[in-house]
């Protein structure tokens, strides 16, 4: 039986928020509490320390946090101003269903396959003896293959814009297409000029599906392991392959501190956010 | 561990031992199903993959035991997690482990030490073998059997390095002016380290042992490395076997550290790679055979039968022909072949095999140790060069 939201039971919030207390809020608080023990001998023990804070900014993986961060920061601002005139375009451009129906359809292909085989392909286009450094050297662009096609940031950037655009693309089209045409007739028939729709009617309405567009990307880039491991060749270490090579001589204290600096870097940058938002709109009414 | 400390980490096993324990009390069921298990005629091996074989007829025919195979990760944090937190000792007969891990796990008493006199094969394997720091324990006692075990150094390409058979320096993999930029590593401080250490030294500088590194001495092998980054020296830093076949097949390098299935396998493709004759010595590895704590009467007899079939000719000849690796006796392998008539190209692949390791093992060395006294800062250094 369904029930609006405003008449469901007290009840059902109090164990909604019990559930994720135990599902998400406890696995982060001991992830807070390990960060500040101590290890001996393989063990956790009881002897409470920043001494994983310090060692997390003395061997470098303070600048690993940051290059992660930018990176995702980058292929976000990419799929960003890819996904939106091509969402716009499949929402309110074409009238036709079945390219709309196509374009979305294929948008799922690469669900089929599996990160790593998709990512590998680059491997062979962008190495020294690939197809792209070969056109280049025969159409005397360059003369020596470019190294830094591959095992670079640039690779990386490149490889994981094709896994982030569907993400990206499906709130914004959602977005778009909740846009009633009628809003968008008004603002012709009142003189706006196309740009001026787009901005200041559009771009507005759409607020929500560029901020869950920026969720489903930005968060899980920051902790995806493949592309960087498989196009980066070791020379971009981001913070997945940290944590990983911390686990693996069973580090817990540091990769729990590396994790909670990261947590409180993302809460700082999402309440940021959230917070100018919230001032933008607050300007649109007055 | 003082008694002020306590270990917040609750052993998994040890909960459900005690919800055993309940349900047993309740029924005997579990009981009998237990004790059925142990005497059946199954040998439970909890190894690397490594040391795994295509299959295990012959094993079955010599010792009329069944084996279980259960594959791990090679990673000694792997082991030490299901060692100590899982107590997997209560499940399993045998580890076949990465050796070096008993300094950690014999001290802590997971291990039990080896009866020599329990293994009839055990005379026969050499001393130099036996006495692998990866097979005892910092106290000297024998805690490992050896069961496979390699010298370590790069690949290269004939044409554009060196020729075949010229016997060269680390120094081409870390400090080569003529290949910046065509050299590959392993990315892994276990062997990319004390490799890189193992150049130093031969250069002079002071280092105790490059597989166990004092902070100071890895900072020192770090700051090298580092520098030697800037200067371009590296390309790319591979993770995985079929990565660092397609990184030195593909001329995407010219130089890497790697294994030495990696240019078996490009030679067999018809590519122009070899394996690296080192003056500075080798990254030398072995996996050994340890018995847990847990082990006794019935199922102990049953894990020292087993081990000694490893040290056997069947078991020997097979790795040496299949994977090019060192067991721990090779002239029972030769003998093994030879009665049971193999052909004359795998009879040659065995004698070639034990040349290469007669040869290697002859050079200084260090023992690649998996779990070293500083870990944590060395890991943290290697970390440093890594994001440098």
């Amino acid at each position: 039986m369904f029930r609006p939201p405003t008449q469901v039971d007290p009840k059902g919030h109090g164990s909604f928020v019990l559930i994720w207390s135990f599902a998400a809020l406890l696995p982060v608080l001991g992830l807070v509490l390990w960060s500040v023990l101590s290890m001996q001998n393989f063990r956790l023990v009881w002897e409470p320390s920043l001494q994983a804070y310090y060692d997390v900014l003395a061997s470098g993986r303070w600048e690993v946090t940051v290059r992660t961060l930018r990176i995702a920061a980058i292929v976000t601002l990419i799929e960003i101003v890819l996904a939106v005139p091509f969402a716009l375009w499949i929402a309110k451009g074409t009238r036709s269903v079945a390219v709309r129906t196509t374009c979305l359809g294929l948008l799922t292909i690469p669900f089929f396959l599996s990160l790593a085989s998709r990512t590998i392909v680059w491997r062979g286009i962008l190495g020294l003896n690939g197809p792209l450094n070969a056109v280049l050297m025969h159409l005397g662009i360059v003369d020596q293959p470019l190294d830094w096609l591959l095992f670079s940031e640039f690779s990386v950037v490149l490889g994981l814009i094709g896994p982030y655009f569907p993400p990206m693309v499906f709130p914004l089209f959602l977005a778009f297409a909740l846009i009633d045409d009628e809003v968008l007739e008004a603002s012709k028939d009142l003189g706006a000029p196309p740009s001026f729709t787009f901005l200041h009617v559009i771009l507005p309405l759409a607020m929500p599906g560029l901020g869950a567009g920026i969720v489903f990307t930005f968060v899980p880039m920051i902790g995806d392991p493949v592309v960087p491991a498989l196009l980066g060749g070791g020379n971009v270490i981001v913070l997945s392959a940290s944590v990983q090579s911390l686990l693996r001589i069973l580090n817990y204290t540091v990769a729990a501190a590396l994790s909670v600096l990261m947590l409180m870097i993302l809460v700082a940058i999402i309440g940021a956010a959230s917070a100018l938002s919230a001032r933008m709109a607050r300007g649109r009414l007055a | 561990m003082t008694t002020s400390k306590i270990s917040s980490r609750l052993s998994r096993r040890s909960v459900l031992k005690g919800g055993v324990t309940l349900g047993a009390a309740a029924l005997a069921a579990p009981y009998y199903a237990r004790n059925a298990f142990a005497a059946s005629g199954k040998v439970r091996v909890l190894g690397v993959t490594t040391c795994a074989l295509p299959s295990w007829d012959g094993f079955a025919k010599d010792t009329g035991l069944e084996m279980d195979f259960v594959a791990i990760n090679s990673d000694p944090g792997l082991y030490v997690q299901e060692v100590v937190a899982n107590e997997a000792g209560d499940d399993y007969d045998i580890f076949i482990f990465d050796g070096g891990i008993e300094d950690r796990l014999g001290a802590s008493g997971h291990f039990q030490v080896l009866d020599p006199s329990a293994m009839e094969l055990w005379g026969d394997v050499s001393a130099d073998v036996k006495s692998s720091p990866l097979l005892q324990g910092v106290d000297g006692a024998q805690y490992g059997a050896p069961i496979v075990f390699n010298a370590d150094s790069f690949g290269y390409w004939v044409g554009d390095v060196a020729p075949a058979d010229e016997e060269l320096s680390w120094g081409m993999v870390f400090e080569n002016e003529k290949m910046l930029g065509k050299i590959s590593l392993e990315d892994t401080w276990l062997t990319t380290l004390p490799n890189a250490a193992l150049y130093l030294l031969g250069k002079g500088e002071k280092i105790g042992d490059p597989s166990n590194m004092t902070p100071e001495e890895a900072k020192m092998v770090a700051d090298f490395l580092i520098e030697r980054k800037k200067a371009g020296q590296f390309r790319a830093f591979w993770h995985s076997y079929e990565e660092s076949v397609d990184m030195l097949g593909n001329k995407e390098v010219l130089i890497e550290e790697c294994w030495e299935p990696v240019v078996k396998q490009l030679q067999r493709d018809g590519k122009d790679v070899v394996y690296a004759n080192c003056k500075e010595g080798y990254s030398k590895w072995m996996i050994g055979a340890y018995l847990p704590s847990q082990a006794e009467g019935e199922r102990l007899e049953k894990a020292y039968k087993a081990i000694d079939w490893f040290l056997g000719g069947d078991y020997g000849a097979q790795i040496a022909v299949n994977q090019g690796y060192a067991t721990a006796n090779p002239t029972a392998s030769l003998k093994f072949a030879t009665d049971a008539g193999w052909d004359a190209e795998k009879i040659g692949a065995i004698k070639a095999n034990m040349a290469k390791v007669e040869r290697k093992m002859a050079l200084p060395h260090y023992w690649q140790n998996s779990s070293p006294d500083n870990v944590e800062a060395i890991e943290a250094e290697w970390s440093r060069f890594k994001q440098a």
